[in-house]
């Protein structure tokens, strides 16, 4: 694998290792000198040839007019060190919230922006596998940006180092830092849609009706009730919100002493496909307005219903430890 | 994600930002068009119209043009500027070739890559234009082209959101670096040593510069004298000389065919060691068509690499592409003496002209002396003969004609009917190209010699030294006094072709005629000080820190560069009061570390600082009094914005509470 890489991007990798690693880790960082590197771009290079070439013609031609013009450039090229510098300097970087997603979703890792004392005209944010998202800042004031990855798998997902940059304002420098900020995001599992109906649960079948049979147009429309949220938004009455008369949800009557329960242990399939097609079942039974519980390894969540407990469960899905490595310790770097 | 890797984050492929674009365009067409003027019209024209499309297509977003047609286009403008680049020197070529490169480019230009190309370009045709014009209008214009092209960059590396609504903003940033740069590069411009060419480039075509040629005939000064260009610019170490004495010789003709006097033997005695000198004058040579340079006197001492001639005459090393500036003593005479060869070669007559001829023996025959042949001469002057800029044509015996019948002319009829009669009555005479006067500017103390300040006059050897007769000063005594430029304005064929001079418009007002002095003077610093500060280098440099050693000469780039980088550092790096943020900021700080204790800790969201410490102080006990502490004095800090009193009484609770956890 490390014979794929040339030694200058090995030695590259490690120097980011080693930067990231000097700074501690934590939810926010400020951008000092001991975390700001700076380097010419590949067009300051380009920029300096053509500054000698410049030098050559004002030699040549014993012409003092272009030797003011490659020593104005030269000047130009030195003085745009420190701006470019202090585009960085002072910036305080946090990190937001990060809206759980499934995966194969991107996820938005959201990043918070505060400038110091003067205005930050270009700085580009980036982490692995993400778009990058420039912004500018006015002095003191602050940005947020989000930056959007595929999710890669259930589990915490890590956003990695973050990665800052600008090249404001000639684009002769780059002045970059690594940021190992703790940016995490929870990654449900891919929601799947079983071939077969979810299984009788044991524990429930003795009472009430089979575990997971289908519902489709069993319910009775029983009325409309204010919204609240965290109800399904498959339930809200659009018509009636376009015909002005507020956010109403419908509400069906589910037959009472019914409980669904979405249990592992009597679920057909290996680990991961189960816990897909659970996911999908329990958005099923949520865009239903249905109770239901989840029984997952030790753990049991009570029949509820509700977005809190959706969540509860997802959570819970997305982190029971299997075979594709979703750790729920989430803490590593 | 490698170091470089994140190169890519800008993404190559994407057409930078309208305004981006604009400002690409216009820098590129600014940079481009003193260009214009070197290069063939139909190549302007040429070059326009593709700009004119560049520009539409980078405005209004038009799609690029097909790509046979881009072929098609490059091959055309290729060949038609391989075409017009041949017999052109290789500067001028070369500029010519990137100009409509550049607008090639610019008619695909697509991605960033594409834009810095362009810019770079630009860079260099910034340069380059400096060396077909040096006048302090192309300088600043220089300027103005860099400060564009900063700007356009600037708008391509900025985040292109609301913030750069403001127009100005780019061109305002722009400036502010070059000014920042300024004393850096004017340092370095001050002491970057200035060696000789690498290897040596012809400028330019030898162009049909004005100037003395190398022979003089009836006529030709004539040329000069409708010329306003500037020739030559003198200043004294000591006073001025007086005007009578303002002759400046610049080459003697020695040999006459009957129509033209020629320089026969132009052998240089001596070539001067290559040392730096400085003499009682100075002189700036603008460039010109032959190497003789201007002297008051004869030569035999000055700056290094002068040629000397026995005459008494300068050339300079090679012919005066470019300014040239040297210095020469005044002195009262070489000590010149004469050959026989010498003697045969200043008594060379034609034949012909038997009227002038008997004239002359009739004054030998009447025993008249050398001295007495000359005030002959011009007795006859002043008495007959008259000054005109537009005199009759001269044919057959040309002396005796002017002589003895239209006895009207200016310098050179003079100067040549003199010479030639002189040598007749057996004086060894030479006839000497040059200028008279010269315009004195009082603000910058320097004389200037235009060419239409052309004259010629003769020497003579007589009581055993050379002796300068000027017999245009018997028919014109105020060419001689007021300059020929008082003379002109009599005369009715003067300026004829230039209605506008500002010569005419300065007789009516006298504000204008200041306003010329003072730009001069200011022209003439410029070129002393800017474009002639090679040769003040080593002077200035030895005058302000005396010798130079290595050593020295490091520190004195490194010890101000590094002073210029620490101001501009500090200036924009500097703190400055934000206490509103900074309190925030610390208890966010705050919050971090106690959550790392106990995640129960950490600041919940809404929570003022005030209920956040006294959570805190409820769980910590210990630290109770220390936060409560921190979070009265930042409470009284945050009414307190613009004076900043209790900032000092927060710090203090910070520490101490910082010290206490």
């Amino acid at each position: 694998m490390l014979a794929r890489f040339s030694l200058a991007e090995r030695l590259a990798r490690r120097m980011r290792r080693w930067a990231i690693s000097r700074h501690p880790s934590g939810h926010h960082i400020e951008l000092t000198q001991r975390v700001i590197y700076i380097f010419p771009t590949r067009a300051g290079f380009a920029y300096l040839g053509v500054n000698l070439l410049i030098l050559l013609l004002a030699i040549n031609y014993q012409n003092n007019l272009a030797y003011a013009v490659c020593f104005m450039l030269g000047a130009v090229f030195l003085v745009s060190i420190l701006h470019t510098y202090a585009c960085l300097s002072g910036v305080v970087i946090e990190t937001g919230r990060c809206e759980p997603v499934f995966a194969g979703e991107d996820i938005g890792f959201t990043y918070q922006l505060q400038a110091a004392d003067r205005r930050v005209n270009q700085i580009t944010l980036a982490i692995h596998d993400a778009d990058l998202r420039s912004v500018a800042i006015e002095a003191g004031g602050s940005a947020r940006l989000t930056l959007f990855r595929p999710a890669r798998q259930r589990g915490w997902d890590e956003a990695g180092a973050l990665y800052v940059e600008s090249r404001y304002p000639l684009g002769l420098f780059r002045a970059w830092s690594w940021a190992s900020l703790q940016t995490r995001c929870l990654v449900y599992p891919k929601p799947l849609q079983a071939k077969l109906p979810p299984p009788l649960s044991p524990a429930a079948a003795e009472g009430g009706r089979p575990v997971g049979s289908r519902l489709s147009g069993t319910d009775a429309f029983q009325g409309l009730d204010d919204y609240q949220p965290g109800d399904s938004m498959s339930r809200i009455a659009w018509k009636k919100l376009a015909s002005g008369q507020g956010l109403k949800v419908r509400s069906y009557t589910a037959e009472q002493g019914q409980e669904f329960w979405l249990d592992a242990s009597v679920w057909p399939g290996s680990q991961e496909i189960k816990l897909s097609e659970m996911t999908w079942q329990a958005l099923q039974y949520h865009g239903q307005d249905q109770t239901y519980g989840l029984r997952l390894g030790g753990a049991e969540i009570p029949p509820d219903r509700g977005r809190n407990h959706l969540d509860r469960v997802l959570k819970q899905l997305a982190l029971s430890p299997g075979a594709a490595g979703g750790s729920d310790t989430g803490e590593r770097l | 994600m490698s170091l470089f890797a994140h190169q890519k984050t800008v993404p190559k492929e994407a057409l930078p930002a309208l305004n981006a674009r604009r400002w690409i365009f216009f820098s590129t067409v600014l940079c481009m068009l003193p260009q214009a003027l070197h290069m063939p019209v139909w190549m302007s024209l040429l070059a326009g119209g593709l700009l004119v499309y560049a520009g539409l297509r980078l405005n209004r977003g038009i799609a690029q043009p097909p790509r046979l047609l881009k072929v098609l286009a490059v091959l055309v403008v290729l060949t038609v500027t391989a075409l017009s680049i041949l017999g052109k020197s290789t500067l001028l070529g070369l500029v010519i070739l990137l100009v409509m490169a550049n607008t090639l480019k610019l008619l695909e230009l697509r991605t960033r890559r594409d834009v810095w190309v362009v810019v770079l370009v630009n860079c260099f045709i910034i340069a380059a234009a400096y060396l077909f014009s040096t006048s302090m209008l192309s300088g600043a214009y220089g300027v103005l082209s860099i400060v564009v092209l900063l700007a356009s960059l600037i708008t391509l590396h900025s985040e292109a959101s609301s913030l750069w609504r403001v127009r100005w903003q780019p061109l305002k940033t722009a400036g502010l670096l070059l000014l920042q740069a300024l004393p850096l590069a004017l340092l370095i411009f001050l002491i970057f040593p200035r060696i000789g060419p690498l290897w040596s480039l012809e400028l330019a075509t030898p162009s049909a510069r004005t100037g003395l040629s190398d022979s003089l005939a009836p006529g030709e000064i004539s040329n000069l004298l409708r010329s306003d260009e500037m020739a030559f610019r003198v200043s004294f170490s000591g006073d001025p000389v007086p005007e009578q004495r303002r002759y400046w010789r610049a080459m003697t003709f020695d040999h006459f065919d009957g129509q033209r006097w020629r320089i026969d033997a132009a052998e240089p005695s001596r070539q001067l060691p290559d040392s730096r000198y400085t003499g009682d004058y100075q002189v700036i040579a603008e460039p010109a068509s032959s190497a003789w340079l201007i002297a008051l006197t004869p030569v035999n001492n000055g700056t290094g690499g002068l040629k000397l001639f026995p005459d008494g005459t300068v050339r300079a090393p090679e012919p005066l592409q470019q300014r040239f500036t040297y210095s020469l003593p005044l002195q009262d005479g070489t000590g010149e003496t004469l050959s026989t060869e010498d003697l045969r070669r200043y008594l060379q007559v034609p034949a012909g002209n038997p009227r002038a001829r008997a004239q002359v023996d009739q004054w030998l025959a009447e025993g008249l002396s050398k001295q007495q042949i000359v005030a002959a001469i011009l007795q006859q002057y002043r008495q007959h003969f008259s000054y005109t800029l537009s005199p009759a044509r001269l044919q057959g015996h040309r002396v005796d004609e002017f002589f003895f019948a239209t006895r009207e002319g200016f310098c050179e009829h003079f100067a040549s009917a003199t010479g030639l009669m002189l040598r007749m009555a057996g004086i060894p005479t030479r006839l000497v190209g040059g200028y008279l006067g010269g315009e004195w500017n009082p603000y910058s103390e320097y004389l200037l010699i235009r060419q239409r300040d052309a004259h010629a006059w003769v020497e003579a050897w007589l009581d055993g030294r050379w002796q300068r007769i000027d017999p245009t000063a018997s028919v014109a005594p105020e060419r001689v006094m007021d300059g020929i430029e008082e003379l002109l304005q009599q005369s009715p064929g003067y300026l004829a072709d230039q209605p506008l001079s500002m010569v005419r418009l300065e007789q009516q007002f006298a504000l204008l005629a200041e306003l010329r002095l003072r730009y001069q003077s200011l022209n003439y610093s410029w070129h002393r000080w800017v474009l002639g500060y090679d040769s003040r280098q080593e002077d200035l440099l030895k005058n302000w820190l005396g010798t130079l050693d290595y050593l020295k000469s490091v520190l004195l780039v490194l010890l101000p560069v590094t002073l210029v980088l620490v101001v501009i550092g500090w200036w924009l790096l500097r703190a400055r009061p934000r206490y509103r943020d900074q309190i925030s900021l610390d208890a966010e700080r705050l919050s971090d570390r106690l959550s790392r204790k106990q995640p129960a800790l950490a600041r919940a969201a809404g929570e003022t600082l005030q209920q956040y410490c006294r959570r805190a102080a409820a769980v910590l006990p210990d630290q109770a009094d220390a936060l409560m502490a921190w979070a009265e004095a930042a409470g009284q800090a945050q009414y307190d914005v613009a004076s900043g009193v209790n900032m000092k009484l927060y710090r203090r609770r910070l520490k101490q509470l910082k010290q206490q956890l």
